[in-house]
């Protein structure tokens, strides 16, 4: 029974929305939902309402947040537009603080008005209790705080009343209307039996036949006046009786219509004033509610509006038969007229869309209206109460500074009863705290649903502060593990872009744009890498071009810049390599010849410079460095130069003599020694 | 100039001869018959001396210009020059061919390293570094100096 009464409940809110949807809809709105359901798709799991799925038994509504419809007892109620319940919620965070004063005084007149139709006083005084708390009734409606909800009832208890005082004055109607008919049927009695007076037939006279015929026409005439008298006077009495059984009907009807109304909006203070009237008016006060079956009948006729048929049979056929029997000549005459209409089609269709979507509606409000006002006046009771927990609950969690719990119990509570004098006084202090936390819990999700993490931190953190069951400790540590691999795919394209691998390049800072696009390293890293990348294709065109004027100086001095520029090129880079290799050589022979020149000894500089520009001819600093060594030691570099010279010009035995003059002047002379080595060779073998 | 090097040991005693001769057999005729006598000996020596006799094998040798080849060796093929200079380097040895010596030669560009190939017919002689020579040498084709005659002086 505990389970029904919560799916009703949860029933009236999803109508609500439902409700609302299908006005948006029939104003041409296109729905609004799943936004909201595609952005939460692509999310980190998000919470809502950690504390409610964490500890719900089975068979027990899970409202949660009221974000993602409701769970219950298997089946999933979906709310596609939370935006409803969202902006209402919102709404009632942000508006004015209702006075407590006014709010007690409402109250009081409300719990008055309760406790006087008391069932046992009902019972007790009947309809005399009317004298009592119709003054309350009608204080409770001209209150500011009431918003016309006591005044219907009133209007409706009103209605009653002026109901049975017109069904007083029509039953002394039905009372003279049935002597009447007692006077008609005393009268067509007595004209239909036979009289002495009356005139006798006889078959030997013409004349006297013709009398008794005329006779009898008359008599039938009189009785069939007294007929259509008797039958207006039946006609009457059956109207009247089913006027006041109708008016007595609507004013019930208005009355249960009040009670349902108040159902279905939530006003469950007013559901127990209604129904207590109810019970003290009619007698029925328990029993079935009629309402549902009038909301059937009523929105069946609504479809049927606007339809029409297209084919109709309205043919009527009579047959006749004239023949004389032994009252004489008689006539019988028979008439069928038929009335058929076929084909029923919507004469505006979308109007009758409309109304069958209007239809569909009641008869879904009306499948979720309890069979009876007990159960109504239970449902209601129970709201009420497990409001009121709610609201004190939401006070324990706002006193130990756990708003998350506090927003989704007063959520919880708002939802179901949001027009109960416990919800409409709850601090504004309170609500506007809960308003900045959801706010920021609004900035995190949304920061979480674009994957600004940054932003989403932010509000995390401020929600920290905020209170003490922040629902994000979840998140936050996946937003560090999306930090983190963020990270790495970003260095694995700054890794690719050294390299001038653009294409892992692009596919890395895509990944790292997925998982975190909002990345603030993201803008400035990839700058920098296409950056870089530019630079690697403008230093594979200077390093082709440096090699091809063979300014080996400045690839040597720039190597690092066209070693990583030519990393995807290999011939390049190999011939990069082979001319840093060459160029490395030279710069050991430079760091050797520099060693001599400052030791002193510029032969041996000369040399070695000689030496190094035989194997790097291109090499401007050696031939530098010879010229220096050169300038110290000119007779020396005079006496080989000749021995080229010569040897050059085929002259063995002069190449020889300058040889022996250089060894005599650098005995050390390295060159001298090979050269005076290999002409003696050559001179002694000739 | 060059006569005052020129010796006659025994020209004295000749002299003397002519002298007593001329007092023997007369003294006018004696002593001219003795003056062309020693005339025409003198004459002879000379001659002899001028057309190589004596046997001095360095006589009429030209002198090398050192420092010319050491700028250019080839115009010196076939020439026969002297020099003297010391032994500076041992160059290298071949059977068939002989001691590749180098000699340090003075000339007015200074010291010349002359080299020159010592032929195996003149093994007999066993040049030490710093050892001064007197050498009589031939242009090869090639302008190498190929040692005939040396001196030790």
């Amino acid at each position: 029974m505990k389970n029904r009464n919560y799916l009703l409940l949860v029933g009236l809110i999803l109508i609500q929305v439902d409700q609302s949807e299908l006005i948006g809809q029939s104003n041409g709105t296109p729905p609004t939902g799943g936004g909201q359901a595609q952005a939460t798709a692509t999310l980190p799991a998000i919470p809502n309402g950690g504390g409610n799925s964490a500890g719900v038994s089975a068979g027990t509504p899970e409202p949660t947040s009221g974000l993602d419809g409701v769970n219950w007892d298997g089946k999933s109620f979906k709310i596609t537009d939370i935006k409803i319940i969202d902006s209402k919620f919102s709404a009632y965070l942000n508006e004015p603080e209702i006075s407590y004063e006014e709010e007690k005084e409402y109250a009081k007149l409300v719990n008055e008005l309760l406790e006087r139709l008391d069932i046992f006083r009902i019972r007790s005084e009947g309809k005399r209790l009317l004298q009592e708390v119709l003054p309350i009734l009608k204080a409770a409606s001209r209150h500011p705080r009431d918003g016309g909800c006591c005044r219907q009832i009133y209007n409706a208890v009103g209605v009653d009343s002026q109901s049975k005082d017109a069904a007083l004055t029509k039953a002394d109607r039905i009372k003279a209307l049935k002597k009447e008919i007692e006077t008609v049927k005393w009268n067509m009695s007595v004209t239909a039996k036979p009289s002495g007076m009356d005139v006798k037939p006889s078959l030997n006279t013409t004349a006297s036949s013709f009398e008794y015929e005329e006779a009898q026409r008359e008599k039938k005439t009189r009785l069939a006046f007294m007929q259509n008298d008797l039958e207006e006077k039946y006609s009457e009495l059956l109207a009247t009786q089913n006027s006041i059984v109708s008016k007595t009907d609507d004013a019930r009807l208005a009355l249960q219509r009040m009670v349902v109304g108040n159902f279905i909006n939530k006003r469950f203070d007013h559901v127990m004033i209604a129904a207590s009237f109810y019970r003290l008016l009619y007698s029925d006060g328990a029993g079935e509610v009629k309402l549902q079956e009038k909301i059937i009948e009523e929105a069946a006729n609504n479809a049927k509006k606007l339809r029409s048929a297209i084919s109709f049979d309205r043919n009527t056929t009579t047959s006749e038969t004239i023949g004389v029997g032994t009252s004489g000549v008689y006539s019988n005459r028979t008439t069928t007229k038929n009335n058929s209409e076929s084909g029923i089609t919507s004469m505006l269709p979308s109007a009758s869309e409309a109304l069958g979507a209007v239809t569909a509606a009641k008869i879904k409000v009306a499948s979720l209206i309890p069979d009876t006002m007990t159960e109504v006046e239970m449902i209601s009771q129970e709201a009420i109460d497990q409001c009121n927990r709610y609201v004190s609950t939401v006070r324990g969690h706002m006193a130990q500074n756990e708003l998350e719990h506090a927003f989704e119990r007063l959520q919880e509570a708002f939802a179901v009863g949001e027009q109960l004098a416990s919800i409409r006084s709850f601090p504004r202090e309170y609500k506007q705290q809960l308003w900045k936390y959801k706010k920021a819990v609004q900035e995190a999700r949304a920061g979480l649903a674009s994957k600004d993490l940054g932003k989403a931190k932010l509000a995390m953190d401020r929600l920290g502060q905020m209170t003490t069951d922040n629902p994000f400790s979840k998140e936050e540590s996946e937003m560090g593990n999306i930090k983190t691999i963020s990270a790495m795919h970003l260095a694995k394209a700054r890794e690719a872009a050294t390299r001038g691998d653009r294409e892992t390049m692009n596919k890395e800072l895509e990944e790292a744009v997925k998982i975190w696009p909002q990345n603030p390293a993201l803008a400035e890293a990839s700058a920098k890498m296409l950056d870089q990348l530019n630079q690697q294709v403008q230093g594979k065109e200077d390093l082709k071009k440096l090699l091809q004027q063979k300014n080996y100086k400045y690839i040597l001095d720039e190597k690092a810049r066209f070693l990583a520029a030519s990393a995807d090129e290999p011939a390049l880079l190999e011939q990069l390599k082979n001319v840093l290799e060459t160029q490395g050589k030279a710069l050991a022979w430079k760091a050797r010849i520099e060693e001599l020149l400052k030791r002193g000894d510029p032969y041996g500089a000369w040399e070695e410079a000689e030496k190094g520009i035989g194997e790097h001819p291109e090499n401007t600093d050696l031939m530098k460095l010879r010229s220096d060594a050169a300038v110290k030691c000119p007779e020396y570099v005079d006496k080989i130069e000749r021995a080229r010279s010569a040897e050059s010009k085929d002259d063995p035995a002069a190449a020889l003599a300058s040889y022996l003059a250089a060894r005599q002047i650098y005995p050390q002379s390295a060159l001298a020694r090979d050269g005076i080595a290999s002409l003696s060779k050559k001179l002694l073998t000739k | 100039m060059w006569l005052r090097g020129i010796n006659f040991p025994q020209l004295t005693d000749t002299t003397n001869l002519f002298f007593v001769t001329r007092r023997a057999a007369g003294k006018t005729n004696g002593l001219l018959l003795g003056g062309i006598i020693a005339g025409v000996a003198v004459l002879t020596l000379a001659g002899a001396w001028f057309l190589g006799g004596f046997s001095d094998s360095f006589r009429g040798i030209d002198k090398i210009d050192a420092g010319s080849y050491a700028e250019s060796a080839r115009p010196f093929q076939g020439g026969t020059y002297q020099f003297e200079g010391a032994i500076d380097s041992d160059l290298g040895f071949d059977q068939g061919k002989g001691r590749l010596i180098s000699f340090r030669v003075s000339s007015s560009k200074g010291q010349i390293f002359l080299p020159a190939l010592i032929p195996s017919f003149l093994k007999h002689i066993n040049p030490q570094k710093g050892q001064a020579y007197k050498v009589k040498v031939v242009g090869r084709d090639d302008g190498l100096l190929v040692v005939e005659k040396l001196e030790k002086l």
